[in-house]
């Protein structure tokens, strides 16, 4: 009874969304807002074209909604678009070769009440602006957002053993971007730094 | 989990630490009025095929309209500090302790960063100008055009203005937010507050606290809440500054005991400036006179003046042979509101001032300072026990005003 519950009120969510109705679209937003802003900003650290990429979300999402046949699988659906528009966003920057433009991803402001922290995640970003698209993504979702590998597999549309490899191929590609980092070779609590 | 998978936990928390985790209530507020626009655009519906003349008949009128309706919003330009330099959204403009930035606005609009804060804008098109402070103090004079929608965003809460001079406060930590108006009225959403947020007037303060999620109006010592659309009909009789009503009025001769004789050759000329000499020049021409002959902008100019100084039989009087002589003007109904009120504030008369607020409501059902007669009609008719009619008042008033400035006042008359 519950899961018909669920399953009729997302149906009716969905439907409500793609009719334009904006009593629907803030339910959707209040139920799946948080998620996707969390991911996205996640996924590229505190980017200065936040908004613009959560929108860019917003529209393939609402684009592609008519073709979710199962409202059960929406959770994993939302995720999958996001995966898709930053993947292709990244891809996108690599192309443009603005990947490297710390101006991009990196916070414009040193929280001055947490300089450590702050040149952490600056530290962070950069590395991870020197891994490919989906190594980067794949290392933040498994050890950010400690999603399993099964659902991993659901969100990229990849096997559960080819995400298994890139799991392995993206943690040991930071690693060894880490071990060139003072900062972040600190925090791994690594020995061996090799030098900047 | 292996030892590395909690060092990444740990850089995982550091970068958290350092930039949040994307889901703050002013950004997700943002995203949210994004989404719902978008959907309300009907993004995601599929193309259906269109009859042929369905297309040419929108192919003409494109055509004919291209002029006409703009496509998309143009951005506005905007400069930031003493060199000008070229505005970009999303760049933070953050403060020292002694210095202060301002964000110029092509069409004139400004907002003054205060020291000791950071702020950046979000987005500036003509359709809408969205600046998030995070922390500290920003002064805001907004040249509106109707058009443009101009917002701050302040930790989980959302400051929206069409046109006005007011100034927000945003402390991080605490999570308390001052909005002052000036000038003006604006729109305040966010956490605690109702949903359809808080409409604040020029010459209140806004105290919002999102940590104990609690909020209280104020009022803050520059009061300019003139009635803006009759100040714009009226042309040169603005009406000035809201009177010092607690100032103790002091009774002088009443219209029926002035003199008229002999002042027929005297010009009356009110100068809105200078109360005094508009007092002293109606006296020589002779209040009655004035009363009975005194135009539509002699009448308001003197009630004006006598308010000013504080001369409540010469404003009384003005007022009544107005509405007397002109029941069909805009004044006329105004003059019953500042009838209510200064019966309640000056002469403490709730039986009066609520006949005058009903009347001014009767008129004006959707008049400029409706809101505010109804809540002062409540505190009127609980002032002479009317509970009965207070309680009418009070539920009229949260399906009118829901979210108005007196909606606590009014649940408490409902729920004692």
């Amino acid at each position: 009874m519950d899961i018909f519950e669920k399953t009729r009120s997302r149906s009716e969510l969905i439907k409500g969304v793609l009719a334009g109705d904006p009593d629907c679209a803030a339910a959707f937003h209040r139920q799946y807002g948080q998620r996707i802003s969390h991911l996205v900003w996640s996924l590229l650290g505190a980017d200065r074209d936040h908004d613009d990429l959560v929108q860019m979300v917003f529209v393939n999402l609402l684009r592609a909604l008519s073709s979710l046949r199962d409202p059960d699988k929406l959770d994993f659906f939302v995720d999958s678009v996001i995966f898709r528009t930053v993947r292709k966003e990244l891809r996108s920057r690599r192309y443009r070769r603005q990947v490297v433009a710390a101006s991009d991803t990196l916070p414009e402001v040193i929280d001055l009440r947490n300089p450590a922290d702050s040149l952490v995640a600056r530290r962070f970003y950069l590395a991870m602006d020197q891994m490919g698209a989906e190594d980067r993504m794949i290392f933040i979702l498994r050890h950010f957002e400690h999603h399993s590998l099964v659902e991993m597999a659901r969100i990229s549309g990849w096997s559960v053993a080819t995400v298994k490899r890139r799991v392995r191929r993206a943690t040991e590609s930071f690693k060894d971007i880490a071990r060139r980092d003072a900062i972040l070779c600190g925090c791994l609590g690594e020995n061996a730094h090799v030098g900047s | 989990m292996s030892a590395h998978e909690n060092e990444f936990a740990d850089i995982a928390q550091k970068v958290k630490n350092a930039i949040g985790d994307g889901a703050e209530p002013a950004m997700l507020a943002r995203h949210e009025d994004i989404f719902v626009s978008l959907a309300e655009r009907q993004i995601g519906r599929n193309r259906s095929r269109i009859p042929l003349y369905v297309a040419a008949a929108f192919a003409a009128a494109f055509l004919a309209g291209m002029l006409l309706v703009p496509r998309a919003p143009a951005p506005l330009r905007f400069t930031i500090g003493p060199d000008a330099a070229p505005g970009r959204a999303g760049t933070w403009v953050a403060t020292t302790d002694g210095g202060q930035t301002d964000i110029r606005f092509a069409q004139g609009s400004r907002f003054r960063v205060f020291p000791q804060s950071a702020a950046r804008v979000t987005r500036a098109d003509d359709s809408e100008v969205a600046i998030e402070l995070h922390a500290g103090s920003v002064k805001a004079s907004v040249n509106g055009n109707g058009r443009t929608r101009w917002r701050i965003h302040a930790g989980p809460y959302k400051v929206t203005v069409l046109g006005t001079r007011f100034e927000v406060q945003w402390e991080t930590r605490s999570g308390e937010l001052r909005v002052d108006v000036s000038k003006g009225v604006v729109l305040v959403q966010g956490q605690g507050l109702e949903h359809h947020g808080i409409r604040l007037t020029a010459g209140r303060t806004l105290l919002a606290n999102a940590l104990q999620d609690t909020f209280r109006l104020e009022a803050t010592a520059a009061i300019d809440n003139r009635p803006a659309p009759e100040s714009a009909r009226s042309g040169v009789n603005r009406p000035g500054p809201e009177p010092a009503l607690s100032e103790k009025a002091t009774p002088k001769e009443t219209a029926t005991t002035e003199p008229a004789a002999s002042a027929i050759e005297q010009p009356f000329a009110c100068n809105p400036d200078d109360a005094g000499a508009c007092l002293s020049s109606a006296r020589r021409k002779g209040l009655p006179q004035i009363f009975q002959q005194g135009t539509l902008a002699d009448l308001w100019a003197l009630q004006e003046a006598a308010r000013t100084t504080g001369d409540m039989d010469v404003f009384n009087g003005a007022l009544i042979a107005l509405r007397g002589r002109f029941p069909d003007s805009g004044k006329a109904r105004l003059a019953a509101f500042l009838l209510g009120r200064s019966a309640m504030d000056i002469a403490l008369n709730h039986s009066q001032a609520a006949q005058w607020f009903s009347t001014y409501l009767k008129e004006a059902p959707r008049g400029p300072m409706a809101e505010e007669a109804y809540g002062r009609l409540m505190t009127s008719y609980d002032g002479i026990g009317r509970r009965d009619l207070s309680i009418r008042v009070a539920q009229s008033y949260l399906t009118l005003y829901p979210g108005g400035l007196y909606e606590n006042k009014a649940r408490m008359v409902l729920h004692p």
